[in-house]
């Protein structure tokens, strides 16, 4: 009983010293540039939350082939990364190198669809959460929240009218027409 | 946003709120209100524990992992920190916390008590309930942790071998 205990304690210290070059090597990656920009993007845009202050910036154009490296190292990216892309997708270049896996699930998260696959970890479920999550700019919108650009042509007097509603009440023209659909099928 | 001073802003404030209630129930039916307790647990927990911050740099989402004990004030505890900002994960009441697990008390008064997971727990969670999402830090943090964490996790029948 000894004998068994020492030897497997002598597994566990080799098992655990022989997990330190990997570690190393992970954090030499994560410690890349182009990761620590992934992970200050994700944290800018209030995503992720870092101990660390990762230079990074909402004006930020990132590689998705960097973006996997880092979800490699954190799958926690893997987990935001449909709600960075649909909020901010002209921040994400190199669509073509994501996993093709991949590609399919972030496609169905942006279309609303419900799924029970996962990447990484990560379950669809919690990728989805983020979809609906409102991020701290305002200017970005949720999915279900975000307006659908529209041309229609009206007489004359009804855009007067809109527009004198807009004028009075302080809203945009197209909040007149949503209000008075809503009211409509109320 | 600050979470550990949103924490103990909103329990100081549900503290006042339970004192003056409390007292109520005491004149009307002869019983206080009873401890309501915040177990703050998850990626959010590492990052309340300054050695857990320093030795593991975690990355975390912006939702908080809490699970409430007490009566059923412990409900309104919730809509305050909700209320306050805080993205509290309905989900957390279904985390594993290990048996006999320690926390680390951030606020307590006779009325509320905020407390935080010590990590070598959480991460005992983590490797055995989310092995693949967590892999790389419980790698890192077998390296820090050693063997106290990976006699916790083959204790609790985790498989260690996921980690190599």
């Amino acid at each position: 009983m000894v004998a068994m205990s020492k030897n497997s304690n002598k597994n566990d210290k080799q098992l655990i010293q022989s997990l330190r070059s990997q570690v190393a090597r992970t954090e030499e990656i994560r410690n890349t540039p182009a990761v620590r920009r992934v992970f200050g993007f994700l944290s800018s845009i209030g995503l992720l939350r870092t101990p660390e202050n990762h230079e990074g910036r909402k004006s930020t154009k990132l590689s998705l082939r960097d973006v996997l490296k880092a979800g490699k190292v954190e799958p926690r990216v893997f987990e935001v990364l449909p709600a960075a892309m649909y909020a901010y997708p002209k921040s994400f270049l190199h669509q073509e190198t994501l996993p093709e896996e991949l590609q399919i699930i972030i496609k169905a998260l942006h279309a609303g669809e419900e799924r029970t696959t996962s990447y990484g970890g990560i379950t669809y479920k919690e990728m989805k959460r983020w979809m609906h999550f409102q991020l701290p700019d305002k200017r970005t919108k949720p999915l279900g929240k975000k307006r659908i650009l529209r041309t229609f042509s009206l007489p004359p007097h009804t855009c007067e009218t809109i527009s004198e509603i807009a004028k009075s009440e302080g809203i945009s023209q197209a909040d007149v027409i949503v209000r008075a659909i809503a009211q409509d099928n109320h | 946003m600050d979470i550990k001073k949103t924490l103990v802003v909103v329990a100081q404030a549900f503290h006042e709120k339970m004192s003056a209630l409390s007292a109520l129930r005491q004149e009307s039916i002869g019983e206080k209100i009873p401890l309501v307790t915040a177990k703050i647990l998850g990626q959010c927990a590492l990052l309340l524990n300054d050695e857990a911050r320093e030795k593991l740099s975690p990355v975390g989402t912006q939702d908080i992992d809490i699970q409430f004990e007490g009566g059923i004030e412990r409900d309104i505890l919730k809509a305050d920190f909700i209320k306050a900002g805080l993205l509290v994960d309905h989900d957390s009441q279904y985390i594993w916390i290990v048996p006999g697990a320690t926390f680390d008390t951030i606020f307590e008064t006779e009325f509320v008590k905020v407390e935080v997971v010590h990590p070598l727990f959480n991460l005992t969670s983590k490797a055995i309930k989310a092995p693949e999402k967590n892999r790389e830090l419980i790698r890192k943090a077998l390296i820090e942790y050693g063997i106290e964490l990976l006699s916790l996790i083959k204790q609790h029948g985790g498989d260690v071998k996921k980690f190599k």
